[in-house]
């Protein structure tokens, strides 16, 4: 997992601060890393490759090698770019002027999550709900009667019964 | 009833006061009321207020106390976090999202804890969507701790937890997917339980992150704070995730004696992050319970630190989908004039949503975006089981797991707004509690510069009588819990 | 060059459950708008899905129908997009562990020959609303009382080849989905709709070309004309240089063509994850048993038992097992008559052709499998010539009574009787011995000519009711005799 060396520093020595002074040391390095144009854009492509590919995990493969022989985190440094990708999937609209900054906390936030590298979890089953139980199912009956006049004294447009939307073009 | 003792008594003693017509339902709900118009404007607590319809039921609840046909919680006044949906009454999330949305349903804890009788006064504020530690990402201003007006209730449920300190109710319901109920609860200084996840129905409960998220109650003691949770928990048709499972009597085995329980002290939970006035407070706190006959285990959390990375990947994930239902269509905020669909969607969420919460949509989509997933939202999942299984070693040597609720007292106003990470860091000791689905009770264990400071017991899965029990021994053989702010006209 | 097509199928079977997959609302078609979205079919906040056992139990009954691995825990996922006919932002479906596995069905194709298809998987799933589009000025109308209607998604290997192949598959699926009475399959309804991954290679090749997905195609009609259409299109665009886009389109019936789709131009990223507000569905083998032997007769079976219990061919037995109430009618219709191929020949000729006629399915028809039967054997005991049991369908069509009433009130007897049938036949030859002589002179293959004009000229006199064989005995043996 931990071949690749320049950017790689801050979170090696990371293991060994605590959280905090990891956070701290996080900090320092993002700020710093922000203008590496370069690493930046490559990571700008990676990113796109894996989202034109659409349907999920056939985009694997496109990834599969970074992840497997080095690290998915030292290229993870965020720009504008990858924030706006994002939020453009999660329809967000995010200022111009406040692009900067909401992609440098953006980038601050996930390199939280570099602390999980450190953990082998080969073999782990991941842990969806914390109880094993199993879905109830429920009787084949109709409960529930028109309530629309009811629902839709919340909606913001509404005509003959009908939820209101700009047009839509299939 | 002295007027004073209404505002600051227990829902226990409030009940027997009423059972023995010491007081009246109307004159508590009254004190409280009153309570409310004196400090709110301060405190910010309290978002929404429902006098006429809580005037109307606490009659009712007078009539039931006159007929004999009174519960143990028939007249108490209640305070509902606005994460919870209640009928006909606006329900916000705290968010610009959702300041017009009023439900035409019950959230199923509202409807029990209205079956029981509770007379319910109005909302509380909390952290926009729950997500935060600290009520200042509310729509509706900050809450200010009644300790000191300076500084924040910590949060997401800031609001309920202030409101009990302050007086306003004696109980009050609060959520907690990473610790907001416990973290809130300590830094107000009062006792704050987030039970068993499946424990407690979530339906008609604003969904933040469904696989941690789990209403508790938010009480002036554990003897309360059992009677409460009686009331909230059982199986509901309704919640796929809800246990079906037995709800004990929660308040039959309270005072049963302590002695010979084990007690799992974490060394992770004493490193450098805590402040160390809080560890004194905490060794204290875990003396008192070794004089009533409770044994201390060292044991080990492992994963601790990592439970933060965790967390922030599996809330946000979850939480980026449970909010894509807020598109501008059915309810909620809807930009004006929008040109087309994207610009509907697009401003809509903009406008409506806080930066706070766009920034956890943002990385939870990361975190589930095609080729990300397995390097962040899958990871996560693994650890969290690695998290859940160290719990579950560590429950093979001890009985209870006891621990600071946050690594320090209440922080000013805006200390930590500016930087997400330190905020995420006054879960630290909570929300690995949520990754394994544990119950976890945090009780007042003495103040620091006049600032309280929680324990935090944690138990076995749905063993919450145990929690319950050792609390309540605690809150037997110290007087922490019975510390209350001064504020002026109030406690004078 | 010649090019080869290569399609496998989608195809989306809403369910006929009572109620939603995951709330108490109606699942009925054609309500006014919105009053069948309950507050969980609209995404409300807080509201939470609970599953629908019937939506369990229809899937596993199709599983265990193509004799498919069963997933014994499978678990829902959210697939995450924004459309303003999903509620929720994203849809509750089965993308990694998914509720029927891999499964095989075998086509019975018009040749007589069974054509294999092989399932990848069929999983649960909520349908989506509905848009209204031409209603309001700059706006589109949102309906959403088809949101939670429960669907199974059923998806095939690239295993056609043509489009006969495809309309076979899916006429098969549609029968089988009505055996097993879990969808009402009425397409015209949306209640089975079709999407084909169709792409193009040089005919001997291996490898995939790239794909297009033509999105809901809902009439057996349709399917072949999007293939016809899109095949040309693709081969017009290899043929000339260029490349095929993978993307996703839309069949315009009106137009004949098809077009890419402007609102899935942007390729979707759907975040697929474990929807965390359900728990996996464990079936066990107490559970599949008890639905395994609840399950009626599969068409394959019925099929394999009308061929050896009925000697039908094996194209006769597919189209009468094609739906239950076909097949019913015909074992009634059989074993009244006792002349099975006989009934099968009437069912798919003179019956079939009457209901298309007259648009009607076999459970409206005016003439009941006891009505027919009673024809057959009229038939078969030569009480009526096929000419003549013609009349008497029509009769049974218009019910006019029983097939035996409507031969003596109409007199349509056949004339069976040796004696009077001989005098006919004299009298035929006796007035006309020119062409009595010019038989007598013809050689044997021409005398089989001939010989129509006797029979014609005895069915003229006899009204048409002369049995056939025996006048043709009778005028045989006196043409040759004197």
């Amino acid at each position: 997992m931990d071949s690749t060396p320049a950017p790689r520093g801050h979170l090696a020595n990371a293991s060994a601060l605590s959280v905090r002074d990891f956070i701290v040391a996080k900090l320092s390095s993002v700020r710093h890393g922000k203008n590496t144009t370069k690493s930046a854009s490559s990571s700008f492509v990676l990113r796109n490759e894996c989202i034109n590919v659409g349907v999920f995990g056939q985009g694997e493969s496109v990834v599969a090698s970074p992840l497997s022989h080095h690290s998915v985190y030292p290229a993870m440094i965020t720009i504008p770019a990858d924030v706006l990708s994002m939020a453009q999937l999660a329809r967000l609209r995010i200022d111009e002027d406040a692009l900067d900054d909401v992609s440098e906390r953006f980038g601050r936030t996930l390199q939280l999550v570099a602390e999980l590298e450190k953990i082998d979890t080969e073999g782990v089953t991941p842990m969806s709900n914390p109880h094993d139980m199993n879905q109830r199912l429920r009787p084949d009956s109709v409960t529930e009667s028109n309530q629309r006049e009811a629902l839709q004294q919340n909606a913001p447009a509404v005509a003959d019964g009908f939820f209101l939307v700009p047009k839509v073009i299939d | 009833m002295a007027l004073e003792s209404l505002t600051s008594a227990s829902a226990t003693e409030l009940a027997s006061a009423l059972q023995a017509g010491e007081t009246s339902a109307l004159e508590l709900t009254e004190a409280c009321f009153d309570a409310i118009a004196a400090h709110n404007p301060t405190i910010n607590a309290v978002i929404t207020l429902c006098e006429e319809s809580a005037l109307a039921e606490a009659k009712a609840a007078d009539l039931q106390l006159s007929a004999g046909t009174a519960g143990p919680l028939t007249g108490i006044p209640l305070l509902h976090k606005d994460i919870f949906c209640t009928r006909n009454v606006a329900t916000t999330c705290a968010s610009k999202m959702l300041t017009n949305f009023i439900p035409p349903y019950d959230a199923t804890v509202v409807s029990r804890l209205q079956a029981a009788g509770t007379v319910m006064l109005g909302k509380t504020n909390m952290d926009e969507f729950a997500m935060g530690s600290s009520t200042e990402t509310s729509v509706f201003g900050v809450t200010r701790n009644p300790w000191n007006l300076n500084c924040v209730p910590g949060g997401s449920s800031g609001g309920a937890a202030a409101a009990v300190a302050a007086g306003f109710a004696p109980l009050s319901t609060g959520t907690d997917t990473g610790g907001s109920i416990r973290q809130p609860a300590s830094l107000c200084g009062i006792t704050g339980l987030k039970p068993t996840y499946g424990r407690v129905s979530r339906l008609g409960i604003i969904a933040f992150a469904s696989s941690l998220d789990q209403a508790g109650p938010m009480t002036r003691t554990v003897e309360d704070a059992a009677l409460m949770l009686q009331a909230m928990s059982g199986v509901d048709a309704g919640d796929s995730t809800s246990a079906d499972l037995e709800v004990p009597d929660f308040t039959a085995g309270l005072n049963q004696p302590i002695a010979g329980l084990k007690i799992g002290i974490p060394k992770e939970y004493f490193s450098h992050n805590l402040d160390p006035r809080v560890a004194e407070k905490i060794h204290e706190a875990l003396n008192a319970l070794v004089k009533e006959g409770a044994e201390l285990v060292d044991i080990e959390l492992p994963h601790t630190e990592q439970g933060i990375a965790t967390y922030y990947i599996i809330a946000p994930a979850e939480a980026s989908t449970n909010l894509s239902r807020y598109d501008g269509v059915r309810f909620g905020h809807r930009c004006d004039n929008p040109l087309n669909l994207t610009d509907l969607y697009e401003r809509s969420r903009s406008e409506g949503f806080g930066e706070e919460v766009q920034r956890r949509i943002l990385v939870g989509t990361y975190a589930l975006s095609a080729g990300f997933y397995d390097a962040y939202f899958k990871k996560a999942q693994q650890v969290r089981r690695l998290i859940s299984e160290d719990f579950q070693k560590a429950f093979e040597r001890c009985d209870v797991i006891a621990g600071p609720a946050a690594p320090g007292t209440a922080f000013e106003l805006g200390a930590k707004s500016d930087d997400p990470l330190a905020m995420y860091l006054e879960d630290i000791y909570t929300l690995s509690v949520n990754l394994a689905g544990l119950p976890g009770l945090s009780i007042p264990a003495g103040l620091i510069d006049g600032m309280p400071v929680g324990l935090q017991l944690i138990g076995r899965s749905f063993d919450e009588t145990t929690l319950l029990r050792t609390g309540h021994r605690f809150q037997l053989c110290t007087d922490h819990h019975q510390a209350k702010p001064t504020l002026a006209g109030v406690n004078p | 060059m010649s090019w080869e097509v290569v399609m496998g199928l989608e195809v989306h079977l809403q369910l006929a459950t009572k109620s939603k997959i995951f709330s108490g609302a109606a699942n009925q078609f054609g309500a006014e708008p919105n009053v069948q979205a309950c507050a969980v079919d609209l995404g409300m906040p807080g509201m939470l899905p609970v599953l629908n056992s019937e939506a369990v139990r229809y899937a596993v009954m199709f599983g265990l129908a193509i004799d498919a691995r069963l997933g014994t825990r499978s678990v829902f996922d959210r697939k995450n997009y924004f459309y303003p006919d999903l509620p929720k932002g994203y849809q509750v479906s089965q993308f990694f562990e998914p509720i029927v596995c891999e499964g095989e069905f075998e086509i019975p194709m018009e040749d007589g020959s069974l054509f294999p298809v092989r399932i990848t998987r069929a999983h649960l799933e909520e349908d989506a609303g509905k848009s209204v589009h031409d209603a309001y000025t700059g706006q589109t109308g949102v309906d959403l009382n088809r949101a939670g209607t429960p669907l199974l998604e059923i998806v095939t290997e690239p295993d056609f080849r043509t489009a006969a192949q495809a309309v076979a598959y899916l006429k098969a699926l549609h029968s089988l989905a009505t055996y097993l009475g879990i969808s009402d399959g009425n397409m015209a309804e949306g209640s089975m709709r079709c999407d084909i991954n169709i792409s193009l290679r040089p005919t001997g090749s291996d490898e995939f070309g790239t794909r297009t997905e033509i999105k809901n195609v809902n009439s057996f009609k349709f399917v072949e004309k999007a293939i016809a259409i899109e095949t040309e299109r693709q081969q017009d665009v290899l043929e000339s240089g260029g490349t095929i886009t993978q993307e996703t389109r839309l069949y315009d019936a009106d137009k004949n063509e098809t077009r890419a789709m402007r609102s899935k131009e942007v390729a979707n990223d759907y975040r697929y994850f474990p929807e965390p507000d359900l728990l996996p569905i464990i079936i066990d083998e107490e559970y599949i048993d008890a639905v395994r032997s609840a399950l009626p007769e599969l068409p394959r079976i019925k099929r394999a038992r009308f061929i050896s219990e009925y000697a039908l061919s094996q194209y006769d037995a597919a189209l009468l097992v094609d739906t239950p109430t076909l097949a019913n009618y015909f074992e009634t219709a059989a074993t009244q008559s006792k002349a099975p191929k006989l009934t099968a020949n009437w069912i798919l000729g003179d019956l079939a052709g009457a209901l298309n006629r007259d648009s009607l399915q076999i459970h409206q028809s005016p003439v009941s499998a006891e009505s027919l039967a009673g024809l057959i054997v009229r038939i078969a005991d030569d009480t009526l010539s096929s000419k003549l049991a013609k009349q008497v369908f029509e009769g049974l069509w218009q019910q006019e009574g029983t097939a035996d009433a409507i031969i003596e009130a109409r007199g349509l007897k056949q004339v069976t009787d040796t004696g009077a049938l001989e005098a006919m036949v004299d009298q035929v030859i006796e007035d006309h011995p020119d062409q009595v002589t010019q038989y007598r002179a013809a050689e044997e293959n021409k005398q089989k000519k001939l010989l129509g004009f006797f029979v014609g000229q005895v069915m003229k006199a006899s009204k048409g009711q002369a049995n056939p064989q025996l006048l043709n005995t009778l005028l045989v043996a006196k043409l040759r005799s004197s």
